[in-house]
């Protein structure tokens, strides 16, 4: 919350049956003129309490000001009123026409604000009213909603000292936003930026926490070698090291007409796993503390991006404007965000990493392309009685099912499948589900595959070269399943690409620019691909002063990733498309498909090595 | 005309077997809408005219109608698709020419992100501060200097959009009136200029006076060579439509080895020197060791 200037706080506090009831009184002094001042708004927000803890930034607005008396100084009393709000919405704002101050001599240097609060959140501790006072004493604050000035050359002077600067913000701080910063952070031709993420996500405030008797959190990423190497480059794998994560170095993928099957071995393509799977909330953690261990100077913002403003382009630089050089127009190259909390900031470029429904890609007016699967994901955390070391992947008629390991006889389920039978296995017993996921895993829909058609991919006339061991891996049925450890999570399944990736000012990362479907698990490897070309793309702009928000330095990063994201795509919305339907006779050329991936080594070590985040694709050259 | 001649004897002096093509003549000059010789610079208020060419014998540098090229299409310095295109695309290259010669001759940390700070460098013939802006934001202290007032103008205005360019001194002059004021730069820029001067040599002798003894010169131009009349005169001002026509003339281009020789005669041993080379596949430019189009070179003012 920024203040505006100090503000007195004498708090008067009555406990009512349920609701502490409050009257504020404010003093605020400005240090410049409010000739030009049209509105305000003020309303008061308290921090959360939970157990006698108080989660920062997980702020909400609990009341408004039901009416603001403004004193000057020099004119005595203005009185005007203020409506109720419910809270969570905006609070009141008090219009003063400039006809109240009708000369600068008698406008108020000194305003004294009389705020009353309507309703307050019944206090979640029972303490004793002394208690209650000190803590809601403690805990409340007000913030200033809005304030504009009617003149356009005050404005900018005014706010400006006011308005934070930035050299980036990044809207939405998941786990691609951060680990853009975090690679900003850790460079040193980028850990000098002065940047603000903007997320109300309360986990962005708190230091992370996991307890690791806790079973697995059901939303998982599996992340590829490349990724790894991405973190250990930041420093951030170090952090996820301390927690639970499960590499693999086998995977089997087979489908339930039982004619063919492949698996995929790290030492097919020279590494020593394939991939490693890991809470969402541990990668999203271990960027975060990788961050704090830096000098990098980051603000976060608790709330959400509502709107922005971009500057003209500076082609129709005009010759008529005057020559002499005042720093009021420097905000004029500067992109304005204007938050749900009424905090506005001014930043150089724009980071759009806020997800599939980015806000920041609707405002800066990129089109997408894509479309609904109408598919769902049920995911979830099960338990067996063994350790699993293996990603298995199961294509069934109405989509795959995936069981990746997780470490402590944990696996990760991600089941695809159309949206009604999802919310039927969302609401049945545990017990039926899990016998619904052995199913699925062993003989439902269909049989295992036999290693008397496993032979058939010949009459492809595949060549034979470069066969590998693998290829002579037998079929093997995954651990079963004995217990559901989490509760089951549902999501509807999309294809959605952004048409361009950058504009001046403005920049997409992660989800806001692709959304995926989890088949290979290749969303937030993508992301963090974006987050660390983004990154060094902007080393290179400043290595030789370039302006970051400029967009033949973006194009850079534009022309780096969209073609790969591109690809990645087109595989996986392939394999869907394949999977997803009963082509009937048609199977067969599935399992060819499938048996041409056991058997051509050189082939399948293309596809594998591209699937872990290798840059090319090696077919092509 | 009498600037001409005043280099065309000039280059014959430097290397006698060049035959020069003097007519190569640019079209829009005879089109009165695409002339405007208002332009005015300070330093001669009283020879704005288009037609006093006595006056411009007299400031060495100074080329009349070359000048009047860049007035007329000095709006444009700032958009990246415009005439200027060439220099933007161009930029992060040579920057990156720039970056590693200085840091490596007066020992700055490459890997800052400011590691021109405590420098002072002027760039000669800034344009509208293509150049200019990235040296600021890389920690220089700059001055930027053109003989066209409307560059200048372009340029405080776009500059002044960033606190950190807004730091930048422009004026309204040329290489020799510096001189006079008696200042002095660790480094001294000229890029994409010299092929516009009316004398090259003691262009490169102002230069070298402006840098103090160990200071760096670094300039960059096109070469004369069949290559480079083909790619930059014919692609860019005639097929890609990059340059108004008639932006060059090719006679007065120099040669790698002219430009060393004069340099060397102005007190200036050069060091290093790169060629640009523009891939049209990724539309992009880099350093090279061709330098038979493009060709970028430092040098170092040697202590006396
Ligand atoms: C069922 C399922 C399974 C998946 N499995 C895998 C897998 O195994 N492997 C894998 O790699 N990927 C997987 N993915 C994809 C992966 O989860 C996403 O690619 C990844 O989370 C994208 O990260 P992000 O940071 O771009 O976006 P998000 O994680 O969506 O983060 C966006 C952030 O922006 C914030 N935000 C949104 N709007 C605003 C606003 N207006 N103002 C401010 N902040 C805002 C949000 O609070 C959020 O923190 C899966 C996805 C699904 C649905
Ligand atoms: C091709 S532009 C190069 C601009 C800039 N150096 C760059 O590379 O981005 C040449 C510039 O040199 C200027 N110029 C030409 N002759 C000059 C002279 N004698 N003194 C100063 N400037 C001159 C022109 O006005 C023009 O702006």
């Amino acid at each position: 919350m920024k203040k505006l200037t100090d503000f007195e706080l004498d708090l008067k506090i009555e406990n009512g049956k349920q609701l502490i009831f409050l009257q504020a009184h404010i003093r605020m002094v400005w240090d410049f003129s409010l000739t030009n001042m049209v509105g305000f708004g003020l309303s008061i927000y308290a921090l959360h309490f939970q157990f006698g803890v108080v989660m920062l930034h997980s702020c909400r607005v609990i009341g408004v000001v039901s009416f603001i008396r403004l004193k000057t100084e020099e004119t005595g009393e203005i009185k005007t009123g203020g409506e109720p709000v419910p809270p969570e919405t905006f609070s009141p704002s008090l219009s003063l026409s400039p006809q109240l101050f009708p000369s600068a001599a008698c406008c108020p240097h000194t305003l004294l604000l009389d705020a009353t609060v309507l309703e307050v959140l019944p206090s979640p501790l029972s303490l004793s009213q002394h208690s209650q006072e000190f803590l809601v004493k403690e805990y409340l604050g007000f913030s200033m909603i809005m304030m504009w000035f009617w003149d356009e050359h005050k404005e900018t002077h005014d706010l400006s000292n006011n308005i934070q600067h930035y050299d980036i913000a990044i809207v939405g701080g998941g786990m691609v936003g951060m680990a853009l910063a975090c690679s900003l952070a850790n460079m040193p031709l980028t850990k000098h930026l002065n940047v603000a993420i903007i997320d109300s996500n309360p986990a962005l405030g708190s230091r992370p926490y996991f307890n690791k008797e806790d079973p697995p959190d059901p939303r998982v990423s599996t992340v590829t070698p490349a990724t790894i190497s991405f973190f250990k480059d930041v420093g951030a794998w170090q952090y996820v090291e301390q927690h639970r994560r499960a590499y693999f170095d086998k995977m089997q993928v087979w489908d339930y007409t039982g004619l063919g099957y492949t698996r995929y071995n790290a030492q097919d393509i020279n590494k020593e796993v394939l991939g490693c799977v890991v809470e969402n909330k541990v990668l999203h953690g271990s960027l975060l503390s990788c961050i704090e261990n830096t000098d990098f100077q980051k603000t976060i913002y608790p709330s959400r991006l509502s709107s922005m403003t971009l500057p003209p382009s500076p082609s129709s630089l005009g010759m008529d404007s005057t020559s002499s050089r005042t720093p009021l127009s420097s905000q004029k190259h500067l992109a304005k965000l204007e938050l749900s909390d009424g905090n506005s900031l001014y930043t150089k470029l724009v980071v759009g990493a806020d997800g599939g429904k980015s806000r920041v890609r609707e405002l800066a007016g990129f089109k997408t392309t894509g479309w609904n699967y109408s598919q769902n994901a049920i995911i979830c955390t099960v338990e067996h009685t063994v350790e699993n070391g293996c990603a298995w992947q199961r294509f069934l008629p109405a989509g795959p099912i995936a069981l990746l390991p997780m470490g402590d006889n944990f696996s990760n389920i991600v089941w695809t499948m159309n949206p009604k039978e999802s919310t039927n296995r969302k609401l049945m017993n545990e017990d039926e589900f899990v016998k619904d996921v052995n199913n699925a895993l062993d003989y439902g829909y269909g049989p295992h595959p036999t290693s008397s058609l496993f032979g058939s991919g010949e009459m492809f006339f595949w060549p034979r070269a470069g066969v590998t061991l693998s290829a002579n891996d037998c079929f093997e049925v995954p651990p079963k399943v004995v217990n559901l450890a989490s509760e089951r999570m549902v999501f509807p399944l999309s294809l959605r690409h952004a048409n361009d990736y950058v504009s001046k000012h403005v920049v997409l990362i992660g989800d806001a620019a692709h959304t995926v479907h989890p088949l290979a698990g290749q969303g937030v490897n993508m992301g963090f691909g974006d987050a660390f070309a983004l990154s060094r793309v902007i080393a290179e702009g400043i290595a030789v002063g370039s302006d970051i928000g400029e967009v033949t330095l973006l194009k850079k990063y534009e022309a780096e990733r969209k073609p790969a994201n591109i690809m990645m795509m087109g595989i996986l919305d392939g394999f869907q498309k394949a999977y997803s339907v009963d082509f009937g006779p048609l199977n067969i050329l599935r399992a060819a498909a499938l048996h041409g991936a056991h058997f051509i080594s050189p082939l399948k070590r293309s596809i594998i090595s591209y699937a872990s985040g290798e840059q090319k694709l090696p077919l092509f050259t | 005309m009498a600037s001409k001649l005043v280099r065309h004897s000039h280059l014959r002096a430097l290397s006698s077997s060049i035959s020069i093509n003097n007519h190569i003549r640019s079209p829009h000059f005879s089109n009165p809408n695409r002339a405007p010789l208002s332009f005015s610079y300070r330093p001669f208020s009283n020879a704005s005219s288009s037609s006093s060419t006595a006056g411009f014998q007299r400031a060495s540098s100074l080329k009349d109608l070359e000048l009047a090229k860049f007035a007329s299409i000095a709006e444009t310095w700032w958009d990246s698709e415009g005439p200027f295109k060439p220099l933007h695309v161009m930029n992060p290259t040579r920057l990156a020419f720039i970056r590693s010669t200085l840091c490596r001759h007066f020992g700055k940390d490459p890997n800052s992100a400011r590691p021109f700070e405590g420098l002072k460098i002027v760039d000669v013939g800034c344009g509208g501060g293509i150049l200019s802006e990235p040296l600021a934001r890389m920690g220089a202290t700059v001055t930027g200097v053109d003989a066209v007032e409307k560059n200048i103008k372009i340029a405080c205005i776009h500059a002044d959009l960033d606190p950190v360019t807004s730091t930048i001194e422009y004026c309204c002059t040329t290489a020799e009136k510096l001189l006079e004021e008696d200042r002095k730069f660790d480094a001294v820029i000229a890029l994409e200029v010299i092929e516009h001067v009316a004398n090259p040599a003691e262009f490169c002798k102002s230069l070298a006076a402006l840098t103090v003894p160990d200071g760096a010169t670094i300039i960059s131009t096109i070469n004369r060579s069949m290559r480079s009349y083909a790619t930059a005169i014919v692609a860019a001002e005639y097929l890609l439509h990059w340059l108004p026509k008639g932006t060059h003339e090719w006679s007065s281009f120099l040669t790698p080895e002219e430009l060393v020789l004069i340099l060397q005669r102005a007190n200036i041993t050069v060091r290093e020197m790169a060629g640009f080379v523009y891939n049209p596949l990724t539309g992009r430019w880099s350093l090279s060791d061709d330098i038979s189009v493009n060709f970028i070179a430092f040098g170092t003012k040697n202590c006396q």
